[in-house]
């Protein structure tokens, strides 16, 4: 029974200040955002680009504080980044410096003493072993990130998010910088995680695609400034005996049309705003 | 031949030793046939042959002393600068109250020729090995905590933000992220202000000494004795070459990781 990582966002705001035409404006990036977040849940956020859904994950992050409204992970609330909310990247965190072991093992190093019991470090070694293992990567552990391929180094990031057990596994475009092939096969990956792992997952994608696959729920976040649009969950959408999504079923396209018809409809109204604005000023 | 020419494309390893050697050897032979054609006079321009036999007489006599003073002073006052001028630069790099009170007075007595200290220090500490040792810490401390404060800025913050969110502290951010991601180019720093130290230490021994190599060219040059100013102006060549390249090896030894 999942009884950890229950998210709530409530009313959250975040503008930025910007400079144009030498006035200091605030520009709304996300306006009164609400989700509740079931512990468990692998809830996946689409957009046009600039709709703010990266800057919703830095602020459930704590990388970044709203301008209003409140965070709260288990009824804590989210002051600043710690380790019960890991964040995969689009691009490789992996500090360059450290094989790929290290990198992995790093948050739970962190965790432990000096004069840590030997059952400490044994139970981070082993949760490590499980996670390299999980993630393919046994044959690359004494490697520097640089000596990985691109996919790789995503593999090893997914695990060093995961090694302290988040309660909550953030992911911010994290395939956008790979090619499709590896993608598809970061999907198959994760997919098998996301079942072995039971952490909610919160995760950034422009991949209606991506998002159908790997995910429970999928929230629409309209632009200019970002509101929850539409949420749409992947029920309808039929499954194999092994629980992926079928792709080449009709039930896929039908429904990856739904959600695009959405985003488009979303940033199409973003632009009938701008050309009004344009015409009420001239 | 188009191949050896391409952008930023390797050659061959036998080619660049090839070079490397002629890049020593053609300037040799260009002062071998000078020196031959008697255009200049001998007490301005010795022939290579009286410098190698000058050096034969100098290494018989104190040779082995002047180096090994003289490189003693030059580490001395390399590391002190170093352990003192590497802790501050990280500081103002990563802190923007230390880069406030430090960096504007930094930057202002980096602009002071260290040459120009060598009077005040005389009269503070004399010609002794310490007066040699502050001309070099002055003369390398402020640049290497500037250039260092430069290279801890440089750790992409990406970085940072992902020990954040592994729980990462303050003070293991500093150690684990931005000391450890620095360190190649702090180390690279260091090998440069290793070659200015010896700049330092020559002018310093040329005002005040009583040995060393600096002391020993300057004395050279009060008895006309040319091939032996050429011997010691080599002699600090090679030295930094030696050194400078151990720095390289440490570097790739130290910082395997920084490499493809």
């Amino acid at each position: 029974m999942i009884s950890t990582g229950r998210v709530e966002i409530k009313g959250i705001c975040k503008s930025f200040r910007i400079r144009k035409d030498k006035k200091i404006s605030t520009w709304p990036a996300l306006d009164n955002i609400n989700l509740n977040i079931n512990p468990g849940e692998k809830v996946m956020i689409v957009g046009a680009s600039g709709c703010g859904k990266s800057t919703l994950l830095r602020l459930i992050s704590g990388l970044d504080q709203p301008t209003a409204g409140s965070i709260t992970v288990d009824r804590d609330l989210v002051k600043g980044p710690g380790a019960d909310r890991g964040v995969v990247f689009q691009q490789s965190t992996l500090f360059p410096w450290m094989t790929v072991w290290d990198n992995i093992i790093f948050s739970r190093r962190l965790c432990i003493s000096l004069n840590a019991r030997d059952e400490q470090v044994s139970r981070a070694v082993y949760r490590s072993n499980a996670l390299v293992t999980l993630m393919g990567l046994d044959q690359s552990v004494e490697l520097y990130p640089n000596q990985l391929s691109g996919g790789m180094q995503q593999r090893a990031n997914i695990a060093r998010a995961l090694v302290s057990s988040p309660k909550v596994l953030l992911m911010d475009e994290p395939f956008g910088a790979l090619d499709a092939q590896t993608r598809e096969t970061m999907h198959k990956v994760v997919n098998h995680l996301f079942k072995v792992e039971k952490t909610t997952v919160i995760f950034v994608t422009h991949d209606v695609e991506e998002a159908i696959v790997l995910g429970d729920r999928i929230i629409v976040l309209s632009a200019n400034p970002g509101r929850v649009d539409t949420t749409f969950t992947t029920e309808s959408v039929n499954r194999d005996e092994a629980g992926m999504v079928k792709r080449n079923d009709v039930s896929f396209f039908e429904f990856k049309e739904q959600i695009l018809s959405r985003i488009r409809a979303t940033t199409t109204m973003r632009a009938t705003d701008d050309l009004l604005q344009k015409v009420a000023k001239d | 031949m188009m191949a050896l020419t391409n952008i930023r494309d390797t050659i061959p390893r036998w080619v660049y030793v090839i070079l490397s050697v002629a890049g020593f050897v053609i300037p040799l032979a260009f002062w071998q046939i000078l020196s031959g054609t008697h255009i200049f006079s001998a007490l301005f321009l010795p022939s290579p042959e009286r410098v190698f036999k000058s050096f034969g007489r100098w290494a018989v006599s104190n040779l082995w002393e002047d180096t090994y003073v003289s490189v003693y002073q030059v580490v001395s006052g390399f590391l002190l600068a170093a352990v003192v001028g590497v802790p501050i630069g990280i500081y103002i790099g990563t802190f923007k109250i230390v880069e406030a009170l430090l960096q504007p007075i930094n930057d202002f007595v980096r602009y002071m020729p260290a040459s120009a200290f060598i009077p005040l220090v005389l009269l503070w500490i004399g010609i002794g090995e310490s007066a040699k040792v502050s001309i070099i810490f002055i003369g390398v401390f402020f640049q290497i905590i500037v250039m260092v404060a430069d290279a801890v800025r440089n750790v992409p913050q990406k970085y940072l933000e992902a020990a954040y969110t592994m729980g990462a502290k303050k003070g293991e951010i500093l150690s684990y992220v931005i000391f450890r991601g620095a360190a190649p180019d702090i180390f690279n720093i260091l090998r440069v202000n290793m070659g200015w130290a010896w700049t330092y230490l020559v002018i310093a021994e040329m005002v005040a000494a009583d040995r060393g190599l600096g002391f020993a060219i300057m004395q050279a040059q009060r008895f006309m004795d040319t091939p032996k100013i050429f011997v010691g102006i080599i002699i600090i060549g090679f030295l930094g070459l030696l050194f400078d390249l151990s720095f390289r090896i440490m570097h790739r030894i130290f910082f395997a990781w920084s490499y493809k």
